[in-house]
């Protein structure tokens, strides 16, 4: 059991940044680093020359990239293989449909959501925030086993590329789970709005309050030519559209300016927009955690700041 | 049909805590039902009613607070409700807690067992893999809806930009449900007098204990580096409309 073994984040054939930021975490770890694909073609897997990484494992998945079972199960042969002291997992809403049950299964420490990793007298400890972000615990591990780490994107720097290539040792998947089985996909909403090409978006949260009030920042936005965007509430709520929300459970936007309107930037919202160059808060709770990650902030009433926008917008 | 609904208290806490040991002070902390679990019970409540037979039970495990958590999802409609605690108990600790609540869930043997897809103040959405990898059974993240049709249960789950799959499980699964799927009640009076009166038994988890501890808590430092403007509504319109200018030159 030694060093860490990475799952790489794979989109179109192409390895995320995300990857990139785990090999940097990974240092903490020590030892050896083996990066994992599972890919319906993994030698075809572009942007897996990291530098940090010393091998490659891969898996030769079926084409089916939501399927929580078939990661589970490659992982587990990955495992295996490398031997790792530590699984390092991006935290998004596939990988967290099963690396609780890995660790569960494999008898394995577990941590998610963590956005640092250390050493101290010798043991490996993962910081993890709790209590929506007030307090951060430090986790330690049975030295007996090894952890599985769902980590943050957008905390570490991402690793550089190298030209070094890795040999790639492909290990067999055995069979994974089939219980639930795939149906369709439900058709996604008629929707022109793609959050992720936008320059300026302008963000309401909970603080707009009701339904007829978006309009406001509706009007304010178009005016600007900036793109609307939601926190989850206000879509669960149905007042506006899922292509609007912003966060893990959204899209992830990287503009040059984002505008957050009562907005309180629960850790799950800051995951989809902590990329954004530059942050503007406005929000009448001194406390918000926005303000941890905002350039500017602002607590005067979020309407009033509208009312003066109007005015500006002439 | 009996469906178990797992359920958390989650802490919240003002801007002033301290810490008792290896986590929070208790005292400084308000505790309530997590907001997720209450769309988990009523789609367990839903589920029942559609079948027009069986129960529903909660399930929590965490220390003496956790049976007013289990009063009020009794209050909702529940019809019983079992709490699982030891001292050594890891809460922090989502394969600790899934193992202890999959103990409970066993003796129980329900058709399905619903969970909130994360607690507001942990937000790890690993509790119900982990009941799932426990207990043996297949487990659905992130539902958005539930349809069952016999020993088959067909469920829409989210992923990442709204992307919605739906997938067929047979059997007895784990799901755990998203905020917006159903509009909870809030129970009736008969079944709030139902709640204050309800016996709540406790059980000891026999399953292995944790491999991960907290070491320590900490409030962390500040890391912001957020420049506050004080003048007023006035100005920050002002400095919005000079950034959105930097922004697109």
């Amino acid at each position: 059991m030694n060093g860490a073994l990475i799952l790489a984040e794979i989109q179109e054939g192409q390895v995320l940044d995300v990857t990139a930021e785990m090999v940097s975490a990974a240092a903490a770890v020590g030892g050896p680093v083996t990066l994992g694909l599972a890919h319906p073609d993994p030698t075809s897997v572009a942007g897996t020359k990291i530098e940090g990484v010393d091998a490659i494992v891969a898996v030769t998945t079926p084409d089916d990239a939501y399927d929580h079972q078939i990661f589970d199960e490659a992982l587990t042969a990955m495992i295996a293989e490398a031997d790792p002291a530590a699984i390092l997992i991006a935290f998004t809403t596939r990988n967290a449909a099963f690396g609780a049950a890995l660790a569960t299964r494999l008898d394995l420490g577990f941590a998610s959501g963590i956005i640092g990793l250390r050493r101290e007298d010798d043991s490996l400890l993962a910081i993890r925030p709790m209590y929506g972000g007030k307090v951060h615990a430090d986790l330690e591990f049975d030295p007996a086993a090894a952890a599985v780490l769902l980590v943050r994107g957008s905390v570490w720097a991402e690793a550089s590329a190298t030209t070094e290539t890795c040999p790639i040792r492909l290990v067999p998947l055995s069979d994974p789970d089939t219980r639930i089985s795939h149906r369709e996909f439900a058709p996604d909403e008629e929707t022109d709005i793609d959050l992720t090409k936008e320059d300026v978006i302008f963000t309401i949260g909970r603080g707009v309050g009701s339904a007829e009030k978006i309009e406001v920042f509706e009007r304010l936005a178009e005016r600007f030519g900036a793109a609307l965007g939601s926190t989850r509430p206000l879509v669960d709520a149905g007042w506006l559209p899922t292509a609007r929300q912003i966060g893990l459970s959204g899209v992830t936007v990287k503009p040059a300016l984002y505008v957050a309107f009562g907005v309180s930037g629960a850790l799950q919202h800051q995951m989809g927009m902590i990329g954004a160059a530059t942050i503007i808060a406005v929000n009448t709770d001194a406390d918000a955690p926005i303000f941890e990650i905002a350039d500017y902030g602002s607590t005067a009433d979020m309407f009033e700041v509208a009312k003066h926008l109007e005015d500006l917008a002439g | 049909m009996k469906v178990v609904v797992c359920v958390k208290q989650v802490a919240e806490l003002p801007s002033y805590i301290e810490f008792s040991g290896a986590d929070i002070d208790a005292a400084y902390a308000s505790y309530q039902l997590n907001e997720a679990d209450m769309y988990a019970i009523e789609a367990g409540l839903r589920l029942v009613e559609a079948v027009g037979a069986g129960e529903v039970v909660v399930i929590g495990a965490g220390d003496d607070g956790t049976v007013e958590t289990l009063r009020r999802a009794i209050a909702m409609g529940a019809q019983r409700a079992v709490r699982v605690w030891s001292d050594d108990l890891a809460q922090h600790d989502p394969v600790a807690v899934g193992r202890a609540l999959a103990d409970a869930i066993e003796t129980e043997a329900p058709r399905l067992v619903l969970c909130g897809v994360q607690s507001s103040d942990s937000r790890q959405q690993s509790t119900a893999p982990a009941i799932g990898a426990a207990l043996g059974l297949p487990c659905i993240s992130a539902a958005v809806g539930i349809d069952v049709e016999g020993d088959r249960a067909i469920v829409s789950r989210e992923f990442e930009g709204g992307r919605t799959e739906i997938v067929a499980v047979e059997g007895p699964a784990v799901i755990s449900v998203h905020t917006g799927l159903n509009e909870p009640r809030y129970g009736t009076f008969k079944e709030k007098m139902a709640a204050k009166n309800a016996s709540i038994p406790t059980i000891a988890p026999t399953r292995p204990v944790a491999r991960t501890t907290v070491r320590r808590m900490v409030i962390p430092e500040s890391t912001g580096h957020v420049e506050m403007i004080e003048s007023g509504a006035a100005d920050v319109a002002s400095r919005i409309v000079e950034l959105l200018q930097e922004a697109r030159r």
